[in-house]
């Protein structure tokens, strides 16, 4: 097992190379450069072409992915044009959290939510219930991210005044308590995290109703009933271990997924996480902070389906890495 | 006494989009104490089904309607479900055909065998951790202490079907139904398993209701056959009697098509066509369209009952006291 998970390891770095090579030559391919938002575009050409060559832009492309690599496997991510000279490091550092706070608490929520929805389904297939699972599952699926947030924004931001609309606390607040900021939070978070956790939600139903659904024609469901075990255990010893297990590889392999959809409910939010950060370095053409995030985000990947690999052999005494 | 497992009149039928499949049609049939009972009969022809019925293990959309089904006297379609669970893998077990696929992968043989034991017999968990792994001796499995903690995708097939075995057989069962437990193993390991357990019948006096199309392997393990097709008992008699002297044409074609060691044929001889649709069943006597000695009166009416000899009937016209005229 130790073994396995050195060599994962070993087999990152092919493919952190790959991943931060092919967006650095990608983003250097798209029309503009950091210097098109960083100065007076009434500024004369020369001034322009004087600051290119003090940034190292005019190099060309390889020797610059190059030296970006050889910082970038000391820790060094840069800085950020945008954040005027800010380290990489410590934007992603700061915008961390409310991204992990977002994204970990609608897998967490869609998932408690999803797994009994998507038993219950299946154990009353055809049935009045399971039509109303599966059609609301496919809305769930259907319904873009950005159009959920904004109608939720409209409901109950706008019309009703229930719930902020945007940012991660009320602004210009000072809460007197560690207690009172996060109950602030938690009313922020609400609106986001319906959004983000309704799409979730529906696609891991989706796949738990599936994934019950052939496990419970399995043999061994049948000699676990010929036992004399009663009906939830049945269900929810026998046939739920079994079905899970294909869930959760897909819950691995969709962290980027899940991810992705943050980055756009982040942005309809104006939550402070990974997400805006990513839409905006990307608009300005801020280089060094799209690697840095872009780095993350391929790491977030790989760990994740390495959880999800060493997650499924402990569930299933079948598979065993050695 | 009234005998171990009374069944009248089962009829179990599944009512699907194209129709309602009579997967069951009315059969009777009683099992004596420590009685060994073989069901024979081509794929389809409900067999499994029946057993199934009988322990109402049935799935949507199935449905099981009988005059009698009485273990030991006592009325099971009378019996809520959490009372016929008390009884399944208690009273009555089952043994399933594909020991491959009959064991949940991710859990250890001996849980699955302590599942049962501590569900019915009430012992702790390490009682029932000296009983399983007694049955798995008994069952014949070496190093019995090792396999209660492995998981079934390590064992071979053999072992599985005795892990199963042991499973079945730890509650003591009254009956026991083997649905061809030896069709998905190699021949050697089929003996061995049949061996095991017309052994184990004799040490916990359990009766047993074996299932298999292989009349061979049946009568090795049986006192009483019934035969089987389309749904219904068309003969039934102790297994001497089917052997040597079978009535019914089918009875007859089934030995027939059997490679046998001690006649030299020179070829054998197969049942002509298949099963037919269960959704759309002959008219009249359902194997008229495949028997040589089909008459009129087998394409309109459905054969009674008759009786042969004591404990020897047959459904088919040939031998029917009414009679049709035998086609010249």
């Amino acid at each position: 097992m130790k073994q396995y998970i050195v060599r994962r390891f070993l087999q990152m770095i092919p493919t952190l190379l790959g991943t931060t090579f092919i967006v650095f030559v990608i983003i250097n391919m798209a029309p503009g450069s950091p210097l098109s938002h960083m100065v007076d575009p009434t500024i004369s050409a020369e001034a322009i072409e004087r600051r290119r060559e003090q940034l190292g832009l005019d190099r060309p492309l390889l020797q610059r992915y190059g030296s970006w690599l050889v910082e970038a496997v000391q820790g060094n991510l840069g800085y950020s044009t945008r954040y005027r000279g800010r380290l990489v490091t410590d934007i992603i550092q700061t915008r961390l959290g409310p991204t992990i706070i977002l994204t970990f608490s609608s897998i967490i929520v869609s998932f408690i939510l999803a797994v009994p929805i998507g038993v219950i389904s299946a154990t009353r297939q055809y049935s009045a219930l399971d039509y109303s699972v599966v059609v609301s599952a496919i809305a769930g699926v259907s319904i873009p991210v950005f159009f959920l947030g904004i109608v939720l924004i409209y409901l109950f931001g706008f019309q009703l005044g229930w719930l902020p609309v945007g940012g991660m606390a009320a602004a210009g607040v000072r809460h007197p308590t560690w207690l009172s900021y996060a109950a602030d939070v938690a009313r922020h978070l609400v609106l986001p995290l319906v959004t983000l956790t309704a799409a979730n939600t529906a696609r891991f139903v989706r796949f738990t109703r599936s994934s019950m659904l052939e496990v419970i024609r399995q043999d061994y469901v049948r000699t676990a009933r010929a036992k004399g075990l009663s009906e939830r255990v049945v269900i929810y010893r026998h046939a739920l271990r079994n079905a899970l297990l294909p869930v959760v590889t897909i819950l691995g392999l969709s962290l980027p997924f899940l991810f992705s959809g943050a980055v756009i409910t982040e942005a309809v939010f104006a939550w402070p996480g990974m997400g805006t950060l990513l839409i905006e370095s990307v608009s300005l053409r801020d280089y060094g902070l799209l690697m840095g995030i872009n780095l993350f985000l391929a790491v977030l990947v790989i760990i994740g389906n390495l959880l999800a690999d060493i997650f499924y052999s402990v569930v299933d005494p079948r598979i065993r890495y050695d | 006494m009234p005998d171990l497992l009374e069944v009248k009149n089962l009829y179990t039928s599944f009512h699907t989009e194209d129709g309602v499949v009579p997967a069951v049609n009315g059969i009777t049939f009683n099992l004596k104490h420590g009685e060994s009972l073989g069901i024979v009969g081509e794929s389809g022809c409900g067999k499994s089904v029946a057993c199934l019925s009988i322990m109402r293990l049935i799935d949507h959309p199935g449905k099981i309607k009988a005059d009698a089904i009485k273990l030991d006297g006592v009325e099971l379609q009378s019996l809520s479900e959490k009372k016929m669970r008390t009884i399944r893998g208690n009273e009555m077990a089952f043994i399933f055909q594909e020991p491959m696929t009959s064991l949940n992968p991710v859990y250890t043989i001996g849980f699955q065998l302590q599942e049962a034991i501590q569900l019915h017999q009430g012992l702790n968990k390490k009682q029932s951790r000296t009983k399983s792994e007694e049955m798995l001796k008994m069952v014949g499995i070496p190093r019995a202490e090792k396999v209660f903690d492995e998981y079934p995708p390590s064992l071979s097939g053999g072992m599985r079907q005795r892990a199963m075995i042991a499973m079945a057989l730890s509650c003591e069962p009254k009956i026991l139904f083997a649905d061809e437990p030896t069709t998905a193993l190699d021949v050697t390991i089929q003996a061995q398993i049949l061996e095991l357990m017309n052994d184990l019948k004799q040490r916990i006096n359990t009766s047993i209701i074996f299932i298999s199309h292989d009349l061979g392997v049946i009568s090795e393990m049986v006192d009483r056959v019934i035969v089987m097709y389309c749904g219904s008992i068309i003969e039934d008699a102790d297994i001497r009697t089917i052997i040597k002297n079978p009535k019914h044409p089918y009875t007859f074609g089934l030995i027939n098509s059997k490679p046998r060691i001690d006649v030299d044929l020179d070829k054998l001889i197969p049942i002509p066509g298949s099963v037919p649709n269960p959704l759309n069943i002959p008219s009249g006597c359902p194997y008229q369209p495949r028997c040589e000695s089909a008459m009129d009166i087998c394409k309109s009416k459905i054969p009674g009952k008759s009786q042969i000899n004591e404990g020897h009937h047959v459904s088919c016209w040939l031998f029917s006291k009414q009679g049709g005229k035998i086609k010249s």
